[in-house]
């Protein structure tokens, strides 16, 4: 399994600066009154309070966090299915100041994946590795594999 | 005048457009406005149907076959329900209309609302309606506020999306976003249409959250 080197001498918070100023300035309003995790289901199950959409087709129900959490441990973690993307991955590691090009990625190879567009995800994805930052990816790889 | 400028948006599925809402050309390179659920974050057949239907001035409601152009979420702000699409494809496009902010207008002044109601029927007809501005109000997603416009018009499924354009200065004010209803579970449904939904109180999103998208 190829070494990932994404979480060391970073500090959390970091990572929002991945993501383009409108929605690093949401995610930290989030961040302000809710856990990681309410604030990922926050971002991806948002609606408009007292206002019902006028869209032409029924909402689908949206259950895109674990289905994120399980895509990114997957490549995070040494699943064989992303075993090409996880090499690139490390080589995005190699260079500093490289989060932009790391979050991109990651939501590029998971949007795909999963159906759903890349800056979209994005915001999940980075408070995602907050919450990987704040243990350890062996840590939470191990976590989550208990909980899945 | 609108048909250049505002566009049926929906998915493609199975070769039969579906259409989802309303999209907005903007005075930007290829670049569309629209409301975030209309998307619902992805990209995945999604396209923009050009109107080829005008005869004299008539919209030929006959004609099923209509050009389709793909387009592609740029950037999407899912807790003020605003969206920005491209073009896709070799062709290159843009209007005359300017992006403002629902902070110019103020409440009983005049609007111009342009969509497609009932376009989740089938019919998608590009219309057009007048109303003042009922009131300008703070919406709330997630414990974050945001400038709302209630709008004193019915509007309908197929309209979201849609520009709410300030009649003086022909500037995009506000995004359609829906109906005003109370949060109460055990809602019902007749017919596929929510009675809560049916009276003339539609909120739009401020517009002037699209320029820091860009």
């Amino acid at each position: 399994m190829q070494d990932l080197n994404l979480f060391s001498d970073q500090k959390e918070s970091s990572w929002l600066e991945a993501l383009p100023s409108y929605q690093k300035e949401i995610v930290s309003e989030l961040l302000d009154s809710k856990s990681h995790e309410e604030a990922a289901l926050a971002w991806l199950e948002a609606s408009v309070d007292n206002t019902s959409p006028f869209t032409g087709q029924p909402q689908p129900e949206k259950k895109y966090l674990p289905l994120l959490k399980k895509e990114i441990h997957k490549l995070l973690c040494g699943n064989p299915e992303y075993a090409t993307d996880r090499n690139e991955l490390a080589q995005l590691t190699q260079t500093k100041e490289n989060k932009t090009a790391i979050v991109s990625m990651v939501s590029a190879v998971i949007g795909a994946k999963v159906g759903l567009a890349a800056t979209f995800i994005a915001p999940a994805i980075v408070i995602i590795f907050m919450m990987i930052a704040k243990t350890s990816l062996n840590a939470w790889c191990a976590l989550e594999t208990s909980e899945n | 005048m609108f048909e250049n400028v505002v566009f049926s948006i929906g998915k493609l599925i199975d070769g039969i457009f579906h259409a989802a809402g309303t999209c907005t050309l903007i005075n930007k390179q290829n670049l569309l406005v629209t409301a975030a659920h209309v998307v619902n974050g992805s990209n995945e057949n999604l396209f923009i149907r050009i109107s080829n239907n005008y005869e004299s001035g008539y919209q030929d409601t006959t004609i099923q076959q209509f050009p389709l152009v793909p387009v592609k979420i740029e950037a999407i702000d899912p807790l003020r329900d605003l969206c920005i699409l491209s073009l896709q494809g070799n062709g290159s496009a843009q209007s005359y209309v300017k992006l403002g902010s629902a902070d110019n207008v103020n409440s009983g002044e005049a609007v111009t609302v342009i969509g497609f109601p009932h376009s989740n029927l089938g019919r998608i007809v590009l219309t057009q309606q007048t109303c003042e501005v009922g009131a300008k109000i703070l919406l709330s997603s997630q414990g974050i506020k945001s400038k709302h416009l209630v709008l004193n018009i019915q509007a309908r499924p197929g309209q979201s999306g849609g520009p709410v354009i300030r009649i003086s200065d022909g500037t995009l004010i506000g995004i359609l976003i829906g109906a005003y209803v109370p949060t109460i579970k055990g809602g019902i449904s007749l017919g596929g249409i929510d009675p809560q939904t049916l009276h003339q109180t539609t909120h739009a999103v401020s517009a002037g959250y699209l320029e820091r998208m860009l």
